[in-house]
């Protein structure tokens, strides 16, 4: 029943130990991701930047070989806008990449290249003069064209290259952001069944429990009615004794009145008296009534040297029936046991009741009955029931606590059975052995409030 | 006799003696508690007469006990057993050992103080009767040998010549005992002498001379 009590911890445990290590490693991925896709987005644009450096050094040298091999001059206005524009892309690269050396490095020279063909172009546009000579030919064009662009696709392939580890790098980061997903998902299920897993065992086990508690309580019950019943007469003696009493008393203050003789205090006191009498039998329809109630096992501290003393009165019939005068060797400093009152008094009762049954068959003069308490090792509480009846053969001694085991020509031989029942419910232990002369003395031990406290 | 018949309770429980007590009271018995058996045969003696209550159970020893150890002796107490559980065989026992009455509470103040009154009654005639042979007995025992065995031979219905053959005396010997017998006795006349001593169940003494005269009805 108790093997699943390490499963609780664990589950903290295991819920720590998930936190401590999804949640930085989730962070990280997740930063570095945003991180790598900036990077990419940088390189995307810049790549798209040299591209179109690339297509105005590629345009400028074509236009220029174009008017050089056609004699005239270029077509200016365009000319000086993919000028601006190159300009603004250069620009733009440069500020964006100011940390990337290998960009720096590269669109330098790429920058001097264009510059050459600016050069180039400049010379080019003057009017033919003295210079004219010296005006670039097709092939300067080609070869400043062909630096340029190829430089630019240098520098991009560069750049490509770089995109491809990038790129590489994130996926294997989403990668790792999918998996560690599918992971938590699927610890947190797998945590989820546990422990719904677990708080239905725990339910399970508390309902079973409870069914136990209500069916042993119920089996208690019965066996207090069978005790009642087989005490009956015993019990209406008991009654009759205050009841007659209370007869006598009013009978004898009213022949006191009517001889108009009664002393007036004389007849008060005899009148409480009945009272007193009447207070006693509604004691004892009280104790009894309450040893048969069906009720819900309730524990609560239970002092066994009163509870002794409570049930002796339930006893008094039988008792005197029997011609014993109990005698009680109660310990004087006797802690507290958390028990079922009604059910640990039925164990008493049944108890003394068979003492005085194993007593029945021998001289009343011999009949003795020794009810002790002390404090026992291991914060336990010991009560004994000696008699000096017949004692136990080792035979009876071995089914004593089956039910339906029984020596008694009347009786149906649960009393013992539902007493250990009791006892092995409240966490202690019955036990029958020889007295010291002849006879049997039967214990019990419960657990005191101190040791079920402390457990 | 002088003493005043007193009602012995035996009962362990104090309510019912107390109770008891003050019921008896009102009708001016003299009462005595005792709380258990021993208490009770310890303090008793033949002489005090009364009627017992006796509580059947009690712890220790019990009512049938008691009753069997005061007949044993020879404490003729009338006894009413009264009991909150009666059960038929402690009844029969009770009566075979000679209870006066066996009561079962809860019993009536008038049946308990009636049957209380008549055990009295019965207890205060039966010690009348007591004394009563006592005292034949006593006069009896007082006679001389010789006026002894007379008394004998009148008791079983010897004429005075039949005697003074029998016992070889003379006529006026036997007539002469025989008047002082009856006036020892107190007696009126032979018929009152012999209804006194047969009631005082004063046997004829067996080693005694008339004990071979065969018994005649006495007049």
């Amino acid at each position: 029943m108790k093997r699943l009590h390490w499963i609780s911890p664990l589950l903290a445990w295991g819920v720590v130990v998930l936190a401590a290590v999804f949640i930085p490693w989730g962070t990280h991925l997740i930063l570095s991701v945003g991180r790598t896709e900036d990077e990419l987005g940088l390189k995307v644009g810049w790549i798209r930047k040299i591209e179109e450096i690339e297509r105005y050094a590629w345009r400028l040298g074509c236009s220029r070989l174009d008017a050089v091999e056609a004699a005239k001059p270029g077509d200016v206005e365009t000319e000086s806008n993919l000028h601006e524009r190159y300009q603004q892309q250069l620009e733009a690269v440069r500020t964006s990449a100011t940390s990337d050396t290998i960009v720096q490095e590269g669109l330098s020279k790429l920058a001097l290249l264009v510059a050459r063909m600016e050069d180039l172009h400049a010379r080019g546009n003057e009017p033919r003069t003295e210079r004219s000579e010296i005006a670039p030919s097709p092939a300067e064009w080609l070869s400043a064209t062909n630096a340029a662009t190829t430089e630019a696709q240098v520098l991009e392939a560069k750049l490509r290259k770089d995109l491809k580890r990038i790129s590489q790098a994130l996926s294997s980061d989403w990668l790792q952001i999918n998996l560690m997903a599918i992971l938590s998902c699927a610890l947190a299920v797998t945590l989820a069944l546990v422990l719904f897993a677990y708080d239905r065992s725990l339910k399970d086990r508390k309902q079973a429990e409870e069914e136990e508690r209500l069916l042993r309580a119920e089996l208690a019950h019965v066996g207090r009615l069978s005790v009642v019943g087989e005490m009956g007469t015993n019990l209406a003696h008991e009654l009759n004794q205050p009841l007659s009493a209370i007869h006598s008393y009013l009978a004898g203050c009213v022949r006191r009145l009517q001889q108009e003789g009664g002393d007036h205090a004389d007849l008060i006191q005899a009148m409480h008296a009945a009272a007193e009498e009447a207070r006693r039998a509604s004691s004892i329809i009280q104790r009894m009534r309450e040893f048969v109630r069906r009720s819900k096992p309730l524990t609560s501290t239970v002092d066994l040297n009163e509870l002794v003393r409570e049930m002796l009165p339930l006893l008094s019939g039988e008792l005197k029936e029997q011609r014993v005068q109990p005698e009680l060797r109660l310990a004087k400093a006797l802690e507290p046991v958390l028990a079922d009152r009604v059910q640990i008094g039925q164990v008493l009762v049944n108890l003394i009741r068979n003492s005085l049954e194993a007593m029945s068959h021998i001289p009343t003069s011999e009949r003795k009955l020794i009810i002790r308490t002390s404090m026992a090792a291991d914060h336990a509480v010991e009560v004994a029931v000696e008699d000096t009846g017949g004692g136990l053969s080792p035979d009876v001694l071995q089914n004593l606590f089956q039910p339906f085991h029984t020596t008694k020509p009347k009786g149906m031989g649960m009393g013992l059975a539902i007493s250990r029942t009791i006892i092995d419910a409240h966490g202690g232990w019955i036990r029958a052995d020889p007295g010291p002369g002849r006879g049997a003395i039967f214990h019990f031990q419960i657990p005191c409030l101190q040791r079920v406290a402390s457990s | 006799m002088i003493a005043r018949s007193t009602v012995f309770i035996v009962d362990d429980d104090p309510g019912v003696r107390k109770s008891l007590t003050w019921l008896l009271e009102s009708v001016r018995l003299q009462v005595e508690t005792y709380e258990s058996a021993q208490s009770f045969l310890e303090a008793c003696t033949p002489e005090r007469p009364g009627c017992l209550l006796l509580d059947l159970r009690m712890p220790g020893m019990g009512g049938l006990e008691l009753q069997q150890a005061l007949s044993a002796q020879g404490i003729p107490l009338p006894v009413i057993f009264v009991t909150g559980h009666g059960d038929v065989p402690a009844a029969v026992r009770a009566f075979k050992a000679g209870a006066f009455d066996f009561l079962e509470k809860p019993f009536s103040d008038h049946e308990l103080l009636e049957r209380i009154h008549e055990a009295i009654a019965l207890d205060t005639d039966a010690r009348a009767v007591r004394a009563q042979k006592a005292a034949v007995r006593e006069q009896v025992e007082s006679l001389t040998p010789r006026q002894r065995d007379i008394l004998d031979l009148v008791v079983s219905g010897a004429t005075s010549k039949d005697i003074a053959q029998h016992l070889g005396l003379s006529l006026s010997t036997v007539e002469g005992h025989r008047i002082r017998i009856l006036r020892r006795m107190g007696a009126e006349g032979v018929a009152d002498l012999v209804r006194v001593v047969t009631r005082a169940e004063i046997g004829p003494r067996s080693n005694g001379p008339g004990a071979r005269v065969g018994p005649k009805a006495a007049g």
